[in-house]
C-alpha cells in the first residue's frame, strides 16, 4: 500500500494525509460523530434496547435499499422498489389471511411478485431501453396500481370485512416469527439484514460475477467488447433488486402482522437516500453494500436520536434532505472527477 | 485575399506537433494538406480555425496579422472548419431548413421565425446547392454525405470565405465523390478557399491546386497537384528514407490455417468478405478511415449484426455475440481506446482479473496483476493505480493485458498504436509478436503503412468493405498499399 500512494503522489495525485481521510471516512466519522452526540445528549439513547430498536427500525429499509444499490451498480435506477415492498406485504397476508397457506407458499408468492416486478422492470430499461429512472417510475405507479386494486383499497388481516374475500387463515406463528422472533436475543430482521448484506457484499466485491456488474455499469461498451452479455447483467440487477425489496416485505408483513396498503411507498425515499449516501461514502462515487449500510444506519440514527429530543417527526424529512445535500455534496465537489475525464 | 499561416509552432503538453510550418490558401483555390496520421495536419486546421491559439506563429489574413480565440471569431472573419465528425456542427432533431438558416437568422439579426418562409428559402438553397434532400427531415436522419454537404452549404450560404474540411470524403462511396467534387468546383467559382485533408491521393490531384505534404511537424512537400505524381506524394508522406523496421522472418510458414471466416458482408449492397489466417500469422487489413476496418473488426467479435460462421482450429462455430465470439478464443482491442477498451475509473488489477472466474481471492489477484504488469512493461507497476490516470500507452498496454487470463486463438487489434509514444508502441508490437509466437492468429487494423509494413507477415488492402488487394510482406511498400486503398474507385469506374 505504501508503494502505491508513494507513486500516486509523484504522479500528482491529491493525496493530502488528512484530506483524503476526512473524504474516505466521512460518512464513518458523521455516524460516530451522532452517536456520541445523542449519547451525550439523552441517557437512554446508548442502550442495548435502545441500539437494538434503531437497527430494527432501518432493517426493512435496507433490503430495499439493497435492491436500489444492485440497480445503480450497472447503472440503472429502480424506484419501484417501495411499490415491489407493497404488492409484497399484500401477496404474503392474502396467501396467509384468505388462502390459507402454509409458511412455505406464504413466502414464495410474495418472492415471485418480486421476480415479475423485477422482469418488467428489466423488459423496459433494458430491452425496450427505456431511461431507468422512468421505466421503474412507470412500473411503481402500474405495481401501487395492482397491490390496491387486489386489495380494493382495504387492508388484509384478521377478522377484515369480506370485502376482498372471506378469511380462511392467519398470520401463523411460523410466519410471525421473521419479523417478530429473537435469536440469541438478537432480532431476526437484524439478523437478515446482516445475513442479506453479507451476501450481497461477498457477491459484489468477492466474486467475478459481482465485478463483471460494476463493469457493465461503468462502461457498458467496453464490458460488451469483452464479451461480458451486459443486458444479462443489467436484467439479473433488476430481478435481484425486485427480490430484495420483496423480502423487505415479507418482513414487513410479519412484524406488523397485517397486510397493509401501500406499506412499502414511505420507505421508498429513505432507501434511495441509504443508497446515495452509501454512494458518496469512502469518496468514491461507486454503489456500494456497506455505504448502503452505513448510510441507511445514519438516517435510523438520526431519526432516533431526533425523535427522543422531542424533533416533531414532521420535521424530520428536512434532517434527512439535509443530510442527503451533504453527502452528495461530498462526492460530486472532489476534483478528481475533472481528471479521470481527460 | 489570403488566408496564411507563418511559422507555426505547437505542441501539447512536452509532444511538439508543428515545428515552424508555412501554410497559404488563396480565395477560389483549393490547396490540400496530406500526412500520415500524427503529421499535424488537423492542429494546423484547428489552428487556423482557432480552436487553439498558436504557440508560436501567426494567422494572417489579406496580410493581417489577427487571433481568434474562438472557433466564432474565426467564423466571424469567414473561416468554416468542418471536423471529421460533422454531426457535432448540426441539431440531430431540428429539420433540414432550420439546420440550414439558424446562422443566417441570427446574422440578419431576425426575431420573427416564418416558418414557411424559410422551408422556401432553404429549399431554394438546397436547389442552388444541387443536393436533394426533404428540408423537413431531422438532420439526424441524413446519412454521412448528405450531413457533410449540409454543413457546406450552410458554410457558403453563411458568407465563409475559407473552408477547412477534415477528411471530408472518408465514408464516401464513388457517386458520393463525384458529387462532393462538383461541389468543390462550384464553391471554388465563388471564391471560397479550401483547404481539404485527404487521404485518397486520386482525388486530391484530380480536385487540387496546390498540395503541401507534412511530416513530423514539417513541410516537406509543397507543389502544384497536376505536376505532382502518387509515388512523389506517398515517398513525402512516408519518408521513405526512413527505413522502416521489418519483421525479423515470420514462423507461420505452411502452418494449417486456424480462423477461417467466408460470406461475410456489410449489407446486401456490397459483396461477400472471405478471410483466413494461419496459425501464428500476423495478417494486416489496411484501409482509410471509413474503408470498413472498424465494422470488420467488431463484426468478427460479434459486436454488429448480422452474425456469421467461422472456422477455429477445425471447428465451426456460428459467432451471434460478443460473448460467444470471447468464449472461442477471439479477443479485441478495440480502436477507441478510452471509451471502448478501458474503465478509467477503476484500477489496474480490476482489469487484469476481468477473466477470473467464481470468487476473488485479493492476494492472488493481485500476485497475478504484478506478474501481468512486469510482461507488459506496465507503468508505473502498481496494481492498484486507476487505469484513466495512466498515460496512453500504458492504458493500451492493459486494454490488451486483461486479456492475457484465457488462451486467445484469435486476436484482433484495430489501430492499436493511436496517440502511443515510441517506446510503449515497440512493448505492444513485441507482445503481438510474442502472441503470435505461441500459436495465435493475429488481425491488425490500421491505415498506419508503416506499422503495417512493421507487424505484417501478410498485408489485406480494405477499401469500401471490400479487399482490393493482397501483398506479402516483402512486396508490400507505402505507395503499393496507397495505390490498392483507392483501387476500388477506379475498379468501380472501369465498368
Amino acid at each position: 500500500m505504501e508503494t502505491i500512494e508513494l507513486q500516486q503522489n509523484k504522479q500528482g495525485f491529491r493525496v493530502r494525509g488528512a484530506g483524503q481521510a476526512l473524504y474516505r471516512y466521512g460518512a464513518v466519522i458523521t455516524i460516530l460523530v451522532v452517536i456520541a452526540f445523542f449519547s451525550i445528549a439523552n441517557d437512554h439513547f446508548f442502550t442495548y434496547a435502545n441500539l437494538s430498536d434503531i437497527l430494527k427500525s432501518i432493517s426493512i429499509v435496507t433490503f430495499l435499499a439493497l435492491g436500489v444499490t444492485f440497480s445503480l451498480v450497472v447503472d440503472g435506477f429502480d424506484v419501484s422498489v417501495g411499490s415491489t415492498t407493497s404488492l409484497a406485504v399484500i401477496a404474503a397476508a392474502s396467501a396467509l389471511v384468505i388462502h390459507r397457506q402454509e409458511l412455505f407458499v406464504a413466502v414464495l408468492v410474495p418472492l415471485s411478485c418480486g421476480a415479475a416486478v423485477g422482469l418488467l422492470n428489466a423488459f423496459l430499461a433494458v430491452k425496450l431501453r427505456l431511461p431507468d429512472l422512468l421505466a421503474t417510475l412507470a412500473v411503481m405507479y402500474v405495481v401501487n396500481g395492482i397491490q390496491q386494486t387486489y386489495s380494493k383499497g382495504y387492508s388484509i388481516y384478521e377478522g377484515m370485512p369480506a370485502t376482498v374475500g372471506h378469511q380462511t387463515g392467519k398470520f401463523i406463528p411460523s410466519f410471525k416469527w421473521i419479523g417478530q422472533g429473537e435469536w440469541f436475543g438478537i432480532p431476526m430482521p437484524v439478523l437478515l439484514m446482516v445475513l442479506f448484506v453479507a451476501l450481497s457484499h461477498l457477491f459484489l466485491e468477492y466474486t467475478t460475477y459481482g465485478r463483471r456488474m460494476y463493469m457493465v455499469g461503468g462502461n457498458p461498451e467496453a464490458a460488451n467488447l469483452f464479451g461480458i452479455p451486459v443486458e444479462r447483467y443489467r436484467v439479473f440487477a433488476y430481478v435481484v433488486s425486485g427480490l430484495l425489496a420483496s423480502v423487505g416485505g415479507i418482513v414487513l408483513a410479519s412484524r406488523i402482522g397485517t397486510g397493509q396498503v401501500s406499506a412499502g411507498a414511505p420507505l421508498l425515499m429513505d432507501s434511495v437516500a441509504a443508497a446515495y449516501i452509501g454512494y458518496a461514502l469512502f469518496g468514491e462515487k461507486r454503489p456500494s453494500v456497506l455505504g448502503t449500510l452505513l448510510g441507511s444506519i445514519l438516517i435510523g440514527v438520526l431519526l432516533n436520536g431526533l425523535t427522543m429530543m422531542n424533533v416533531p417527526y414532521f420535521a424530520q424529512d428536512i434532517v434527512k434532505g439535509g443530510i442527503l445535500i451533504l453527502a452528495l455534496t461530498f462526492s460530486f465537489l472532489r476534483k478528481d472527477s475533472a481528471r479521470m475525464k481527460s | 485575399m489570403t488566408l496564411a499561416l507563418a511559422g507555426i509552432h505547437h505542441g501539447f503538453g512536452n509532444h511538439p506537433v508543428l515545428h515552424g510550418v508555412d501554410f497559404t490558401v488563396r480565395r477560389g483555390e483549393v490547396h490540400a494538406l496530406l500526412g500520415m496520421n500524427g503529421a499535424g495536419k488537423s492542429t494546423l486546421l484547428h489552428l487556423a480555425a482557432g480552436v487553439y491559439v498558436p504557440l508560436r506563429g501567426t494567422v494572417l489574413i489579406d496580410g493581417q496579422p489577427c487571433i481568434f480565440r474562438s472557433p466564432g471569431e474565426a467564423a466571424a472573419r469567414g473561416i468554416v472548419f468542418m471536423a471529421q465528425e460533422v454531426d457535432k456542427g448540426l441539431v440531430p432533431q431540428l429539420p433540414v431548413h432550420e439546420n440550414l438558416t439558424a446562422a443566417l437568422l441570427r446574422r440578419e439579426g431576425r426575431i420573427w421565425f416564418e416558418k414557411r418562409g424559410n422551408r422556401e428559402r432553404a429549399r431554394e438553397l438546397l436547389r442552388e446547392y444541387g443536393l436533394e434532400v426533404e428540408e423537413n427531415r431531422p438532420a439526424g436522419t441524413l446519412s454521412l454525405y448528405e450531413k457533410q454537404m449540409l454543413s457546406i452549404i450552410r458554410a457558403a450560404a453563411g458568407h465563409a470565405k475559407y473552408l477547412l474540411l477534415d477528411e471530408p470524403t472518408a465514408s464516401f462511396d464513388r457517386k458520393e465523390a463525384e458529387k462532393f467534387a462538383a461541389m468543390v468546383e462550384r464553391l471554388k467559382a465563388q471564391g471560397i478557399g479550401i483547404v481539404l485533408i485527404s487521404h485518397r491521393l486520386h482525388e486530391v490531384q484530380r480536385m487540387a491546386d496546390l498540395v503541401s505534404v507534412l511530416r513530423d511537424g514539417r513541410t516537406v512537400l509543397h507543389s502544384i497537384a497536376k505536376e505532382t505524381d502518387i509515388p512523389q506524394l506517398v515517398a513525402a508522406m512516408s519518408g521513405e528514407e526512413r527505413g522502416i523496421g521489418r519483421r525479423a522472418g515470420s514462423s507461420a510458414g505452411d502452418n494449417p490455417v486456424n480462423f477461417s471466416v467466408h460470406g461475410l458482408r456489410r449489407s446486401r449492397q456490397f459483396p461477400e468478405l472471405s478471410l483466413s489466417v494461419r496459425k501464428s500469422e500476423i495478417v494486416v487489413v489496411f484501409g482509410h478511415l471509413g474503408s470498413g476496418k472498424t465494422w470488420l473488426a467488431r463484426s468478427l467479435f460479434g459486436a454488429a449484426k448480422p452474425s456469421y460462421r467461422a472456422r477455429i482450429d477445425g471447428v465451426e462455430y456460428t459467432i451471434a455475440s460478443t460473448r460467444q465470439a470471447a468464449r472461442r478464443g477471439i479477443v479485441l482491442v478495440p480502436e477507441e481506446r478510452g471509451k471502448q477498451g478501458i474503465w478509467k475509473r477503476e484500477d489496474i488489477r480490476d482489469h487484469l482479473s476481468l477473466g477470473f472466474r467464481g470468487f476473488i481471492l485479493k492476494r492472488r489477484e493481485t500476485a497475478y496483476s504484478e506478474r501481468i504488469i512486469k510482461a507488459f512493461d506496465i507503468r508505473p507497476a502498481s496494481p492498484g493505480y486507476k487505469v484513466g490516470a495512466l498515460s496512453g500507452g500504458n492504458q493500451q498496454k492493459v486494454a490488451i493485458a486483461k486479456w492475457a487470463t484465457g488462451t486467445p486463438k484469435v486476436a484482433i487489434f484495430d489501430e492499436p498504436m493511436k496517440g502511443i509514444d515510441a517506446a510503449a508502441k515497440e512493448t505492444i508490437f513485441r507482445k503481438i509478436e510474442e502472441w503470435a509466437a505461441s500459436g495465435v492468429s493475429v488481425l491488425y487494423m490500421t491505415a498506419e503503412p508503416d506499422d503495417a509494413l512493421r507487424i505484417a507477415d501478410r498485408i489485406l488492402v480494405l477499401s469500401r468493405n471490400r479487399f482490393t488487394a493482397e501483398f506479402t510482406a516483402a512486396e508490400a511498400t507505402p505507395a503499393r498499399l496507397f495505390e490498392a486503398a483507392e483501387e476500388e474507385a477506379r475498379l468501380v469506374g472501369n465498368d
